[in-house]
């Protein structure tokens, strides 16, 4: 039980700030650095939420948020989507994702909340429905003496623009997925190894978690990612990961496979597979 | 009443939000707290890094690449010559989750205009394309992977290529790219 005794949003923008004094050692920044937390959104369409975005950077800095689309590949790439291109489910989750602001100025240090929600229309069928919430700096106009810099040969300025993006999903009904786990190997690159693991899935919505590689009878695992996601619109998904030569070695013989939800959502097992990698 | 407290994982972000009571209404409640992780992901430019190929002489076509992975310039096709100093631009990435894996989106091609210049005109735009990065790369699949680790230092490189036909003018060529760290 504690004592709390502030406005929500005086205390929540507040907080952010002086909190932004005590965090990591980041290094010196320029302007368009970002933070940005959550880093992925569930919304079931009762109630909206806020994603935090911080000016990480030593200046000014103003940032345009924008919604998206992606589409997963069998190989497990996200790869834009324009609108002209898009399908029924895609053009309604574009329609129905209501944010605020979505363009922002923010002096060094400073956080921000937007503002995240969805209205599903009363026919909308049951599924689950995605964007992808884009954060980018959008770069200061450069002084005019540095565009007539005086240039025997040919010079080239360039600017990144760099930026997060994060999935908002929006489950709308009653939707269920099951996970199969196949063919993992470890296959060898021009550069290193990478673990493969087929995924199959089954049902309307997509699933989230990590995948754990245990030696058999050990029940800490030699490899692990997180985040590892498969959507809807995808039944089946090779996933390739890179791999240390290390952890190659470790990985062959006898194991058990697992995809479990991510430690903060239950950690229940998705799908495992015991098997040995050669 | 039920007051929620999120805190932000990376330790650079905290919030508490008082859910649905008016301001100072609970002076002397007590109150249920819920702490909520929020992972955070923060992208930065790594100080004093960006993409820069120096100066070039050029009198015809050909290309100037430059390597993210070992910041080696190729400059050499016959009719480029190049000087000064070039650099790769270098992102940091810090989140809270070890083991978490990113997609790292590159353009495949931008276009870069001459200051001064014309939009269209072929003599005043040059073609960036080529990008790479030193990120764990799937040449089958074409992508870039960075996988988070609590006790490594989280950099991707990022260079491309410049792809000149001949007919551009002396000048300062400016340009943006677009490079985002896609969470799945």
């Amino acid at each position: 039980m504690i004592r709390l005794a502030a406005s929500r949003l005086s205390c929540f923008l507040a907080c952010l700030a002086a909190a932004g004094t005590f965090g990591i050692a980041l290094p010196v920044s320029a302007q368009g650095d970002l933070l940005v937390a959550p880093t992925r959104v569930i919304l079931d369409g009762r109630r909206g939420t806020e994603v935090i975005l911080s000016n990480i950077g030593s200046e000014e800095a103003t940032y345009r948020i924008g919604i998206e689309l992606r589409r997963m590949t069998s190989e497990g790439q996200l790869v834009e989507v324009s609108r002209e291109e898009a399908n029924e489910l895609e053009q309604a989750a574009m329609r129905m994702v209501r944010y605020a602001p979505r363009r922002i100025t923010l002096p060094p240090g400073q956080p921000q909340a937007v503002r995240l929600s969805a209205r599903p229309a009363v026919e909308l069928p049951d599924g689950e429905y995605r964007v992808h919430m884009s954060f980018r700096a959008i770069p200061k106009p450069q002084p005019v003496e540095e565009q007539a810099e005086q240039a025997q040969g040919i010079k080239i300025k360039l600017i990144p623009i760099y930026g997060v993006t994060i999935p908002v999903i929006i489950r709308h009904g009653r939707l269920q997925a099951t996970v199969a786990l196949s063919d993992p190997g470890i296959v060898t690159g021009e550069k290193q190894k990478w673990f493969q693991l087929t995924m199959q899935r089954e049902g309307e919505s997509s699933t989230y978690g990590e995948i754990r590689v245990m030696k058999r009878g050990n029940s800490e695992p030699v490899y692990m990612v997180r985040g590892v996601a498969i959507y809807p619109e995808v039944g089946e998904r090779r996933v390739t990961l890179p791999l240390s030569s290390e952890q190659a070695a470790a990985l062959k013989g006898p194991v058990r496979i697992e995809y479990r939800e991510m430690p903060e959502a239950g950690g229940a097992l998705i799908a495992a597979l015991e098997t040995a990698i050669g | 009443m039920i007051n929620k407290l999120r805190m932000g994982a990376a330790g650079a972000v905290f919030a508490a939000a008082l859910a649905g009571t008016p301001a100072f209404a609970a002076d002397n409640a007590d109150a249920t707290a819920t702490a909520e992780i929020l992972e955070s992901i923060d992208v930065t430019l790594v100080s004093g890094t960006s993409l820069d190929f120096g100066a070039m002489v050029v009198t015809g076509a050909g290309t100037v690449s430059l390597d993210a992975s070992t910041g080696n310039l190729d400059c050499s096709d016959a009719d480029i010559v190049c000087s000064g100093a070039t650099d790769i631009a270098e992102f940091s990435v810090d989140t809270a989750s070890d083991g978490r894996t990113l997609q790292i989106n590159l353009p495949s091609s931008v276009n870069l205009l001459r200051a001064g210049g014309t939009a269209g005109n072929a003599a005043d735009e040059l073609v960036l394309d080529g990008f790479n990065s030193d990120a764990a790369y799937d040449a089958v699949n074409d992508e870039y992977t960075l996988v988070y680790d609590a006790s490594g230092t989280n950099e991707f490189a990022v260079a491309g290529d410049l792809t000149f036909d001949g007919s551009e003018g002396p000048g300062v060529y400016n340009g943006t790219f677009n490079v985002s760290v896609e969470y799945n």
